[in-house]
């Protein structure tokens, strides 16, 4: 499954209306933290949660976190780590092109999808 | 004493305490025990010492491969492909791979129909403890740590859906290098109280008048040649799709064969096979490659493991058996892997992810239409029905298959170990199957009750006081694990029986 870039930016603009996403900050922001993804590979990804999962309230607190400043990022990161940690302990996963990862690591992907914009 | 038919007289009458029909594995290692303990045996071995292919072609068939909502697959080369008809059997080209089964593979589950064993786990130990030493392997006990120590490096003891699986190669295969199996056969050839014949194919079973108990056996040759052979008793080794077609084409006394009483005789064959969609199918694990080597398939002379659901989980989901098992390395990842791994691997705060080519398999439980029947208008070369075999796979290991990897994903992921891909469909899992291996079980299944097997839980045919199995085809259910070690388990508790009743009986 993959959206057009008019899709995405369509989906993207729907969650921030909804007040689930705050608007995009630009390529920059998802340097730090997300050093060494390839972030068009990883912004598909992030496409094909969205189009799955336009409306998730978890983006937000997700955004917030990327957001950090680089002094704050290590416990950005944990509280990701831990996140995750539950959602996989709920069983709150997603299967993105076969994989199966946590709806949080699918919000992170839809981060980069707004990166990658 | 290794004797070719061929050599002797027409309507010779061949004698011994025991007869067994079959000389691979479990005829073997059988015949050599019973010998031991004074008995004399006679093997009755339908191939030569080497592959013959007028023999094997006495193995041809017809089978297909199906599951419930998916399109049936023809299979027919596979009845021949998968066995080896002639002396070691299908150990000539057994891969070696031995592991006992789980705890929970013997037990009722109120969730798997026809589940259940007479017997259980511990129960069986010891003898899986002796055939441990005969081939050489080190014991399995119920914790995989008895055999992979205490540092399995994956789970690291932590609490978990997930159980590691443990499995070890044996020498005693005719693949294995050197001469181990050539010595294991000749320990029963050469033993002097054993007598294998060779091209002795047995094409009947002779009940006596009350039909409760063997008379003689009738031995063809392929040239026509007829002779006899009977024996206090009798044990059918043929593996587990010849010894049905025998039980049924045996069936002048009984008209749907010999140990058809309840109408379980071929039905609940099951098989092995893996599941995957190639590449598609896969684990990235947040480790270093170096850290896994436990987990190399193929990796002789040292314990490997697979990951299972662990029995508690199979309580918990009701699910069958399941196991992952890690293939080879995937060197070339795909970019959106790649990011996979690579954001588990920085939130995990791991220093490296390993991409596994993975297969699956799942339980094949007893379905009553998985069958083993004789062909109606086909025979071989001596005459017997040809056989067809319905292999059907049923609702609840296709019901189990997405639980079970979902268990497998969200497990991995909590305990930040690593990631699973796989998107197949329910209704093209029969395409997603490999052939199956050669493991055939069920179609004699063990029960306590006459009305629900065929065989009792000495083996024993219920209903013939003097006719047993040695093979997989009495497995009530069949687990996952590769089924040699436990038919060599069965196979060594049979011989026990069996010495103690017939020194008692004479």
């Amino acid at each position: 499954m993959t959206l057009t870039r008019r899709e995405t930016l369509q989906l993207l603009l729907a969650a921030v209306a909804s007040g689930a996403m705050p608007a995009a900050t630009g390529a920059g922001a998802c340097v730090q933290w997300a050093d060494g993804v390839d972030v068009n590979a990883a912004g598909a990804l992030g496409r094909e949660y969205l189009k799955l999962y336009p409306l998730d309230p978890a983006l937000k607190e997700v955004l917030a976190l990327l957001r950090a400043p680089t002094a704050a990022l290590d416990d950005a990161l944990r509280r990701l780590g831990e996140m995750i940690h539950y959602d996989y302990v709920a069983g709150r996963t997603v299967n993105l092109s076969g994989w199966f990862v946590s709806r949080t690591e699918g919000c992170i992907f839809a981060r980069i999808a707004m990166c990658a914009r | 004493m290794l004797v070719d038919t061929a050599q002797l007289s027409e309507n010779s009458h061949l004698e011994a305490d025991v007869v067994i029909v079959g000389g691979g594995v479990a005829g073997i290692a059988l015949s050599r025990q019973l010998a031991d303990s004074g008995l004399s045996v006679l093997v009755l071995e339908s191939g030569g010492d080497k592959p013959e292919a007028r023999t094997q072609a006495l193995y041809a068939g017809t089978m297909t491969l199906g599951g419930p909502g998916n399109d049936a697959r023809p299979l027919n080369d596979y009845l021949a492909a998968s066995r080896v008809r002639c002396f070691g059997g299908s150990g000539n080209v057994w891969g070696g791979k031995c592991a006992p089964l789980d705890p929970i593979d013997f037990a009722k589950r109120d969730w798997i129909r026809y589940s259940g064993w007479p017997i259980d786990r511990a129960g069986l130990q010891p003898f899986y403890d002796r055939a441990c030493t005969l081939l050489e392997l080190p014991r399995f006990g119920e914790e995989a740590a008895t055999v992979v120590g205490p540092n399995e490096p994956l789970l690291a003891g932590r609490p978990s859906s997930l159980a590691i699986r443990p499995r070890c190669y044996t020498r005693y295969t005719g693949l294995a290098p050197g001469d181990s199996y050539a010595a294991f056969k000749r320990s029963a050839s050469e033993h002097p109280r054993v007598a294998v014949h060779l091209h002795a194919n047995v094409t009947a079973i002779k009940l006596d008048a009350s039909g409760q108990r063997v008379a003689s056996l009738e031995v063809r040759e392929l040239d026509g040649r007829r002779h006899s052979a009977t024996g206090r008793a009798y044990v059918l080794a043929a593996g587990g799709i010849e010894n049905v077609r025998l039980l049924l084409a045996s069936n002048d006394v009984h008209r749907e064969g010999i140990g058809n009483h309840s109408d379980w005789l071929g039905r609940a064959f099951q098989g092995h096979t893996t599941i995957s969609q190639g590449d598609d199918t896969g684990v990235s694990l947040l480790r270093d490659d170096s850290q896994l080597g436990l987990f190399d398939n193929q990796q002789r002379g040292r314990p490997h493991a697979v990951i299972g659901l662990s029995d508690a989980a199979q309580y918990r989901y009701r699910t069958t058996n399941f196991t992952a098992t890690l293939t080879a390395a995937k060197e070339a990842v795909p970019k959106a892997e790649a990011c996979i791994a690579k954001l588990a691997q920085r939130i995990a705060d791991a220093p490296a992810a390993a991409r596994r080519s993975t297969y699956f398999m799942v339980e094949h439980t007893p379905n009553r239409d998985s069958r083993i029947t004789l062909s109606r208008e086909q025979r071989d070369e001596l005459g017997l029905p040809r056989l067809h075999v319905d292999m059907r796979y049923g609702e609840p290991e296709f019901d189990s298959i997405a639980a079970a990897i979902g268990c497998l994903a969200t497990e991995l992921g909590r305990l930040a170990i690593g990631r699973v891909r796989w998107q197949g469909k329910r209704e093209q899992l029969v395409q997603y199957m490999d052939s199956p291996s050669r493991h055939h079980m069920g179609a004699t299944r063990m029960s306590n009750s006459p009305r629900q097997g065929v065989v009792d839980e000495q083996c024993r045919v219920h209903g013939v006081g003097n006719l047993y199995v040695a093979s997989s085809s009495v497995f009530p259910t069949s687990g996952i694990a590769n089924p040699t070690l436990t038919l060599l388990a069965l196979t060594l508790r049979l011989g026990d029986h069996l010495a103690v009743a017939m020194k008692a009986a004479a």
